[in-house]
């Protein structure tokens, strides 16, 4: 916090008006009294007073002050400052002349000596915003720390301000020069402040703006400052005369008023409205309409009279005339001029000034100011004024003696603040509105120390009373300041221990009552005497205590003595008062320090961990007991006094938890104040039913139960008074008899009634307690990990933990209540039998109306007694499923707490494992029991609840019809499953078209089992649903069944998936015989386990909620889980060691694992083992799985197969036969070599239909990339068209002719036409022709990628696009040149082709036929073995095999990118001869790799990208085409050559097949070919 | 002596055992930051296609470990407990954070920028007059090559606040606008023809984006001149120069082989047609 300080010199004391500027900064008002600041003068709206602080308690801030206002106070200077600097935002507090500027003048008075030098506020203008209130401070910083807790810092150097926005700003220059020319004494200023203002400028802010500042409207007063303050205050009336009106009105809403300027002269009108204007000066006078009126002023009958300007400044003018004249006077002023004499400004309101000026002072009164004699007025002074003044001052200088000699020791704090003995100073509201009070004096001393002095006449006189007041306001000041010393500290105090409240202390009655056996209710005299007695002692005792504590209080506050805590002390020792000592000292702790605070402490931790824990455990059984024995007392208690208990029981909770809450981790009191705050919860509880039984909640069966015993009693006492003989001594003794069996029953009545009472209040207070520890628990989960942070994990976790065993404890969870309700009821049923032979008998006997009328009455009792004790019966079930339900809630808080505990609190657990045991043991007879019984009982109830309830048989109807539909499905699906199993495998096999019939039909066994367990499973567990409705028994039964399920599904699944090797069907894994048993007996293991464990948590938690046996069992699971892993280790070590081993003998790492060990050591070895096993298991099956042709996963999967195959295959290369291998590349077209590409026949087929049927345009482009196959789809389709006897003629462009000539006459060449040099004429002598068929192949090379190499293919287009509905004509392009001029609309328009037959690359299995198709052609048998890789696993050969195929034909498309001559140029390379003649054997080459050419240059790119594009260019086209140097060209040309790149044959350069891939990948990667080649 | 205070308050936290290892992850981090550089720009270079990519996680790569380093480092040679926060955050820590808050507002700056993208390594952005490729996004600033082969440092706060012009915006291919201007009165339909081939057979060109020709008349020079403007995108921004250069060559060569005059030529032409024609003799 930053304080500022003015000069300790009461000379230079800073000024400032008494006005309501405190500014509430950052401190909280009670512990820093409020600051009085001089900033602010002018606000803007919005700026400063709409911080919360602006508008707090004490309303500050409530007004902007004007100039005028500034300059008319002594320290004009400063408010002048204020003024000229703070038109901004930037609120400036004003500085005094030749002192350095106040840097904060937020300051705290608790020095005492309140040196109140300050001055500059007109008195008529108190609550002017910001006129602050700027007190010496006599306090040095470190003793304000000491006191307050708060840091003090005095700022040094000048020049900055504390704005009223807390912020550091800068004075005003302008300001300044006002501080240097302003006068330093008091008196008006007026012209010097206004010259001031008029010379004012650099700020450029207009001082006719609107000085309005909105408070916070909600600020409100709190209680306790209310109590001091006799009335709020309420705009419209004066309050002329109150001394709180400035409180009262700066609080009003905290609206800010203007310059306090906005009442009528006379102080009669209303306040000002919300918003002021500073030019409603002009129209009233500054009166006081809402301040403080001194003394004086009353006395003289004058006030401030207000200059004629906007209110921008103006001095304070001493009238002793009427107030009428004065507005007249005021008002007559202000119509001299429109134009604003400050401000210099039109403002409209002054056009109507004039004319209303001279209204008022016309009708105002005339006599205007006789000037009073000088030496009457003095006289007056000295016989009325100067002697108030004078006792004044004398009380206050023995008010301060006191106050001093109480702060130096010497003197008792009863005759120091007398005034405070009654108030309770532990109540942060009472000391904040002490402090309010004060401040509200000394707003007053400040307004009146400013108050002109009346016109004496003589200097000397006028001297004089000025030193008497001034002496006077300043013995005031100080005696005030000894005050506010005091509650700044109780303040500061207070604010730290929150719990130091009144109410506290006042708590403490009831247990010091409770102490001397007394209750305060008492019907004798006598003993009421004695209890008054007791309780005035008590009380005696009590006023003893407030006054240690406010003695402890001073000692911390002032630093008194201090005084003897150790009769206190030694009351610990009692056990009687043992225990109001111990909240008494408790209440004394904060306001100790030192040793004293040390030897308290160490006196608690002894008594709270002796004698006191023990007292606190009877405490809690005794509360225990109370709790369950109130419901049997008379309700004799009234309303107000059971509501008076509660509360107090309340406040004793609130005190026992606050003090639970407060002490600290590890502290002995701990436990003991747990068990206290569990005992006060039953207190309340108890205190809660005798409240509702007061209030009238009782059932009118009582009342009805009550009256007829009483009718029946009396009957029965009437005829055994009137029994003259035996038989009528007889009927009156059965009389008697059913009266008694009525009192039975109103007995019983009040009893259930009673106990529905109490069991309301315990399931409150068991909600209330599971609700309590829940929060607890979600804010342990949200709280921060930062240590120290958070709720306290190990407290809550005592408390849940101590809270549960008294549950467990309790009688009611073992059912004690419930068992001595059946025995009421097993003993009444026995007396109702003997009463109901009574009753046959009596009825025998005599006979009459009475006594059957009796005997009716009596047996009724009888029935309703039985039925209200089966209700208790009821009732104590009720309770005890309630407990139970509480407990389960509260054991899983626990066990999820339990993760958030210390290990400390874990090892008390451990500790408590014995007991805990126990404990759930000795609940479980009974909870199973009870569960038992109330199940039967259910079952019994059913069949009659079904007659009365038709929701009941409505849901039952519903249970039913689901679960026979369910059963219905169940049994349909499970009959389905060998079907469901088959189509789930047909499914299998279009994923993978490889499997075999016979594969389906192996497959069909263990699939059937994995789905019949699955379907099992998943109707089974929505069966369970369904009949856990019905019948929980069954659902057990049926949630047996489903463990079982997983255990068969899982192991289908496995059955499934993994396959012992000599047979022979699809599956994840085929594994090794002893592999095979030994995993499987695994799984099985581990299946077992896991639902045994599942078993074992279902029945012992989700059922029985056995939380700590539970965790026992499940402790005990996971050392099982242990063994058997290492038994299953010691058995799976050799098999592994073997299979790794056999996986790469040359490995070190390998060797390493599988080295032998000694068998102790075996299971260890097998975690390396079965680690490396898994990772390799792990990767083969992403492999098997996921790797799929053309995904970017395969690519990965495809580089790993890579790797792996490359380890396998032998370095050496031998190629095949030279004939078989060209009859292997060759281009023979051969039908059964073709493979088939059905999209393209069907292309080519409904086009040619098209053109032939119907007459379409016949023009299809055939697009693919050089050795994907475009010869051969022409040739099939040249073979369709024979069919059709129609003129086929097939042309291949072989050369690049771009030009129109060149391409139209090659057309007409070939075509036959006649080609003039004109299109249109080539086009009609096609159209002369015969219709035919027309192949151009490689059209692709009738255009140049040059300027005007456009030409002839777009009159190729027009001519073919011309006559197409004439001819077919089906022209094939190179891909890349295709895609190339797709992307060229603009240039060529490939558009007008009817269709386009794309030619897909190959996939792995059509690179696999098209290879072995002509692997046959060529009289190769190919003998694949040699790609087979040892299996981990030992796996079937014959499955891997197939893999590795698979594998090698992805990799091979991949290598070829689907290019299937490609894909026969590698696949060759692939070969090598077999061990027989004829045999090829195939192995993974460097041929399948795919590589990329790397070190190209940029030209040698450009150059490969315009091959890749036209397939075959001469250099002279190339040089066109890439635009580069011949000399370029030519040298790139060669070196591609000599990279094998490019080959050149006949001057034409092109790309050899086998390079394709490699090309178009590196093309692809540098981002050069982009269009899809 | 108050900062005299400091300073031993501030030693106080040092821990010197641990400044040899900190200088191990100084000198550790940087080399390995080095040597991914040059990885990471080889692979740039092999792989065009990702170079952008590459820049970019590069760029975040060399960030991450450019603050776990500067955590490692404080964490190693700092006693930062609680006391010691608290005990720092007094004059020296303010007078050090005032120091250093350029520096931490171009950290912030940079991480905004890694995060929201405005642009990224590998791409042409222009700002505040400079044009160029970003070679680096630092932790305090970010570099620019300019075309003139200038390295142009820029503060990465200056980003958060002014304008900046990316020209590919995280793509390889950038548009490119090549303008030419021909004579009003030449065939400018022949001469659009012409660029739109010269453009569309660039060895530059990326046609998996469209190439636009735009045809406007303006004054240039009080001279009535036809502009023909061609919109393409180059495949790699790295070639943008080459692109413009290559497709203004074939067009000129073409204009200058079928005739097609520039505004010059035109207006020179007809200058002479009028000196050359005979005055009439009236």
């Amino acid at each position: 916090m930053l304080v500022g300080t003015g000069s300790k010199d009461d000379d230079l004391g800073l000024p400032g008006g008494e006005g309501p500027g405190q500014l509430d900064l950052s401190l909280p008002l009670d512990v820093a009294d409020s600051g009085v600041v001089s900033g602010g003068v002018v606000v803007e709206q919005g700026e400063a007073l709409d911080a919360p602080e602006g508008a707090h308690l004490d309303g500050i801030l409530p007004g902007a002050m004007t100039p005028a206002d500034a300059g008319r106070a002594p320290l004009s200077a400063v408010l002048g400052a204020g003024v000229l600097g703070v038109v901004d935002e930037q609120v400036s507090a004003g500085c005094k002349r030749d002192q350095p500027l106040v840097q904060g003048v937020a300051m705290l008075d608790i020095g005492g000596e309140y040196h109140a030098a300050t001055a500059g506020a007109d008195p008529e203008h108190q609550d002017a915003v910001g006129v602050g209130h700027l007190r010496a401070l006599h306090l040095e910083g470190a003793d304000l720390e000491r006191m307050t807790g708060v840091e003090v810092e005095e700022v040094q150097g000048c020049g900055e301000c504390i704005e009223t926005d807390r912020e550091l700003g800068w004075s005003h220059l302008a300001a300044q020069a006002v501080l240097d020319s302003a006068p330093a004494g008091a008196g008006p200023a007026e012209g010097d402040a206004r010259a001031g203002v008029e010379e004012r400028g650099e700020e450029g802010h207009p001082l006719d703006m609107i000085p309005v500042d909105m408070g916070e409207e909600q600020g409100g007063l709190d209680g306790g400052a209310a109590e001091l303050l006799a009335e709020g205050g309420q705009p419209g009336p004066p309050v002329e005369d109150e001394p709180l009106a400035i409180l009262l009105e700066h609080h009003a809403g905290g609206i800010a008023t203007g310059s306090g300027e906005g009442g009528a002269a006379d102080g009669d009108a209303t306040p000002d409205p919300l918003e002021s204007n500073s030019h409603w000066n002009l129209l009233v006078q500054r009166g006081p309409a809402r301040r403080m009126p001194t003394e004086l002023s009353r006395l003289v009958g004058g006030t401030a009279g207000g200059s004629i300007d906007c209110g921008s400044v103006g001095g304070p003018e001493w009238s002793a005339g009427k107030r009428g004249v004065r507005a007249g006077r005021a008002v007559l002023r202000t119509g001299t001029g429109s134009i604003c004499d400050n401000c210099g400004r039109r403002n409209p309101i002054h056009h109507w000034l004039p004319l209303l000026g001279l209204v008022l002072a016309l009708l105002g009164p005339v006599a205007h100011a006789q000037q009073p004699d000088a030496d009457l007025a003095w006289a007056t002074f000295r016989q009325d004024v100067a002697v108030g003044w004078d006792a004044r001052r004398e009380g206050a200088d023995r008010r301060s003696a006191a106050r001093e000699a109480l702060f130096s020791g010497s003197n008792s704090f009863v005759d120091a603040f007398p005034e405070l003995v009654g108030a309770r100073l532990s109540d942060p509201a009472v000391v904040r509105a002490r402090l309010g009070a004060l401040q509200d004096r000394a707003t007053a001393r400040e307004a009146e120390r400013q108050e002109p002095l009346p016109p004496l006449g003589d200097p000397d006189r006028l001297a004089e009373a000025g030193a008497i007041r001034e002496a006077m306001l300043a013995a005031e000041d100080r005696a005030d300041g000894y005050e506010r010393r005091l509650l700044t500290g109780v303040s500061a105090y207070l604010q730290r221990n929150p719990g130091l409240t009144d109410a506290a202390l006042e708590g403490l009655r009831a247990p010091l009552l409770e102490v001397l056996g007394t209750k305060p209710d008492s019907t004798d005299p006598a003993q009421q005497a004695a209890l008054d007695a007791k309780i005035a002692a008590a009380d005696a005792d009590l006023a003893a205590l407030a006054q240690l504590q406010r003695a402890v209080m001073l000692h911390a506050v002032l630093g008194r003595p201090l005084p003897p805590i150790d009769a206190e002390l030694n009351r610990l020792e009692d056990p009687v008062t043992a225990p109001m000592a111990a909240e008494r000292l408790r209440l004394l702790r904060p306001w100790l320090q030192g040793e004293a605070a040390d030897r308290l402490d160490s006196a608690l931790a002894a008594y709270s961990s002796g004698p006191a824990l023990q007292r606190a455990r009877e405490a809690r059984e005794a509360a225990a007991a109370e709790l369950a024995a109130v419901s049997q007392e008379p309700a004799d208690r009234s309303v107000d006094q059971c509501t008076a208990e509660l509360h107090r029981e309340q406040m004793a909770l609130e005190r026992v938890e606050a003090r639970l809450a407060g002490l600290p981790e590890g502290s002995p009191s701990r436990d003991r104040v747990a068990l206290d705050r569990d005992a006060q919860v039953d207190r309340v509880a108890a205190a809660r039913i005798r409240l509702q039984r007061a209030q009238g909640v009782r059932d009118e069966g009582i009342d009805q139960a009550t009256a007829a015993a009483d009718r029946a009693r009396k009957q029965a006492d009437e005829a055994a008074a009137s029994a003259a003989d035996d038989e009528q001594r007889a009927q009156a003794r059965f009389l008697s008899q059913g009266a008694d069996a009525r009192d039975r029953v109103a007995e019983a009545e009040s009893r259930i009634e009673q106990r529905r009472v109490g069991m309301r209040a315990r399931e409150e207070q068991l909600a209330q307690a599971e609700s309590q520890y829940r929060d607890l628990l979600s804010e342990i989960e949200n709280a921060s990990p930062i240590p120290g942070t958070g709720p306290d994990a190990d407290g809550a976790y005592q408390q849940i933990r101590s809270y549960r065993a008294g549950l467990i404890d309790g009688d009611v969870a073992r059912g004690v209540g419930v068992y001595q309700a059946q025995e009421r009821v097993a003993e009444l049923r026995a007396n109702h039998e003997q009463e109901q032979a009574t009753i046959a008998e009596g009825l025998r006997v005599a006979g009459n109306p009475t006594l059957e009328r009796a005997a009716r009455d009596w047996r009724a009792a009888l029935d309703k007694e039985m039925q209200l004790a089966e209700e208790e019966v009821a009732l104590a079930k009720r309770e005890r499923q309630a407990v139970l339900t509480s407990l389960q809630a509260i054991s899983e808080l626990r066990r999820v707490l339990r993760g958030y505990v210390s290990w400390s609190e874990r090892e008390a657990d451990r500790r408590e494992l014995g007991s805990d045991v126990g404990r759930e043991l000795a609940l479980l007879g009974p909870t199973i029991l009870a569960r038992i019984a109330n199940r039967f009982d259910e079952l019994g109830a059913v069949p009659g609840r079904l007659f009365r309830d038709a929701t009941l048989l409505l849901d039952l109807m519903w249970g039913l019809f689901w679960t026979i539909v369910l059963l219905g499905g169940w049994s349909w699906a499970r009959g389905k499953s060998p079907e469901i199993a088959f189509r789930l495998a047909l499914q299998l096999k279009r994923l993978r078209p490889e499997m075999r019939p016979i594969d389906i039909q192996r497959l069909k066994a263990p699939a059937t089992d994995a789905v019949r367990a699955s379907i099992d499973l998943a109707l089974g567990y929505l069966m369970v649903g369904r009949i856990s409705q019905l019948s929980p028994e069954i659902a057990f039964l049926v949630e047996t069944w489903l463990l079982l399920a997983i255990y068969r599904a899982l192991l289908g699944l496995f059955d499934l998936g993994v396959v012992r090797a000599p047979e022979f069907r699809p599956s994840l894994l085929a594994l090794a015989p002893e592999s095979y048993d030994l995993l499987r007996l695994t799984t099985r293991v581990f299946l077992v386990w896991g639902i045994a464990r599942g078993f074992a948590y279902y029945v012992f938690w989700s059922m029985l909620q056995l939380d700590t046996i539970t965790g026992l069992l499940m402790t005990l699971f996971s050392f099982i889980f242990v063994g058997l892993s290492i038994y299953l280790l010691y058995h799976w070590d050799p098999i592994l060691r073997v299979r790794i081993r056999a996986r790469n003998q040359e490995s070190k790492l390998v060797a390493f694992l599988s080295r032998e060990v000694p068998s102790p050591l075996r299971p260890l070895s097998a975690v390396g083992l079965l680690a490396f096993f898994v990772l390799t298991l792990g990767v083969d099956f992403l492999y098997v799985l996921v790797a799929r042709d053309r995904t970017g996963l395969a690519r990965v999967f495809n580089v790993m197969a890579r790797y792996q195959m490359g380890a396998d295959a032998d370095p050496s290369v031998v190629p095949i036969p030279d004939e078989a291998m060209e009859k292997l590349c060759s281009r023979d077209s051969k039908p059964n070599l073709y493979v088939p590409r059905p999209d393209v026949d069907e292309a080519l087929t409904e086009a040619f239909s098209g053109w032939k049927k119907e007459g379409r345009r016949g023009m299809v482009a055939l697009v693919g990339d050089r050795g994907e196959g475009k010869r051969t789809e022409i040739g099939r389709f040249l073979n369709r068209c024979a069919k059709e006897e129609l003129p086929t003629e097939r042309f291949r462009m072989t050369t690049l002719v771009s030009d129109e000539k060149g391409v139209l006459g090659w057309v007409a060449e070939v075509t036959g036409a006649e080609y003039s040099g004109d299109a249109e004429g080539l086009v009609e002598s096609l159209r002369e022709l015969p219709p035919g068929v027309f192949v151009l192949e490689q059209a692709h090379r009738c255009f140049s990628r040059s300027v005007g190499g456009f030409g002839g293919i777009s009159a190729f287009l027009y001519v073919l696009n011309a006559t197409s509905d004439h001819h077919f004509w089906l022209v094939s392009f190179h891909q890349p040149a295709w895609h190339y001029l797709c992307a060229i609309p603009s240039i060529v328009d490939v558009g007008v082709f009817r269709s386009v037959a794309l030619l897909n690359p190959f996939d792995g299995p059509r690179t696999r036929e098209i290879t072995e198709r002509r692997s046959r052609y060529a009289g190769l048998e190919l003998d694949y073995r040699g790609l087979m890789r040892a299996n981990l696993l030992g796996a079937d050969p014959e499955v891997e095999l197939e893999r590795s195929i698979n594998a090698f034909y992805r990799l091979l498309a991949e290598a070829s990118e689907g290019n299937p001559r490609v894909a026969l140029h590698l696949f060759a390379a692939c070969l090598e001869p077999g061990e027989r003649a004829g045999v090829a054997r195939v192995l993974t080459r460097a041929a399948l790799r795919t590589e990329v050419a790397s070190d190209l240059s940029v030209d040698a790119l450009f150059t490969l990208t315009a091959l890749r594009q036209q397939d075959l260019m001469a250099l002279d086209d190339l040089v066109e085409v890439t635009n580069l140097p011949v000399h370029t060209v030519r040298n790139t040309v060669r070196d591609l050559q000599s990279r094998g790149l490019v080959e050149n044959a006949n001057s034409q350069v092109y790309i050899p097949i086998q390079k394709l891939p490699m090309v178009s990948r590196t093309l692809r990667r540098r981002h050069l070919l982009h269009l899809g080649a | 002596m108050e900062g005299v205070d400091d300073i031993q308050n501030f030693i106080q936290f040092i821990n010197f055992d641990g400044v040899p290892f900190a200088l191990l992850i100084l000198v550790v981090g940087f080399v390995g930051l080095r040597v991914m550089g040059s990885l990471v720009d080889d692979m740039g270079e092999r792989f065009t296609n990702w170079r952008l990519q590459l820049m970019k996680g590069k760029a975040v790569l060399r960030f991450s470990a450019y603050i776990v380093m500067a955590v490692l480092v404080l964490t190693t040679v700092l006693r930062l407990e609680n006391e010691a926060l608290m005990a720092i955050s007094g004059t020296l820590a303010v007078a050090i954070g005032f120091a250093m808050k350029d520096l931490a507002a171009s950290l912030m700056a940079g991480l905004i920028l890694i995060i929201d993208e405005p642009f990224q390594v590998g791409d042409r952005i222009a700002f505040d007059g400079y044009y160029g490729e970003v070679t680096e996004i630092g932790l305090r600033s970010v570099r620019l090559a300019t075309l003139d082969d200038n390295a142009v440092t820029v503060p990465n706060n200056k980003f958060l606040t002014d304008s900046v012009a990316s020209a590919n915006a995280g793509a390889l291919d950038a548009m490119v606008v090549v303008p030419f201007y021909i004579g009003a009165a030449e065939d400018f339909q022949r001469a659009r023809r012409i660029v739109a081939e010269a453009t569309a057979t660039s060895r530059y060109v990326y046609l998996k984006k469209p190439v636009v020709t735009l045809v406007t008349d303006e004054f240039l020079g009080e001279r009535f001149v036809t502009v023909i403007k061609v919109k393409a995108y180059v495949f790699d921004i790295r070639y943008e120069k080459a692109f413009v250069t290559d497709v203004t060559e074939r067009v000129k060569l073409s204009f200058r082989r079928l005739g097609i005059r520039t505004p010059d030529q035109q207006y020179r032409d007809l200058d002479l047609n009028a000196r050359e024609a005979p005055t009439d003799p009236v």
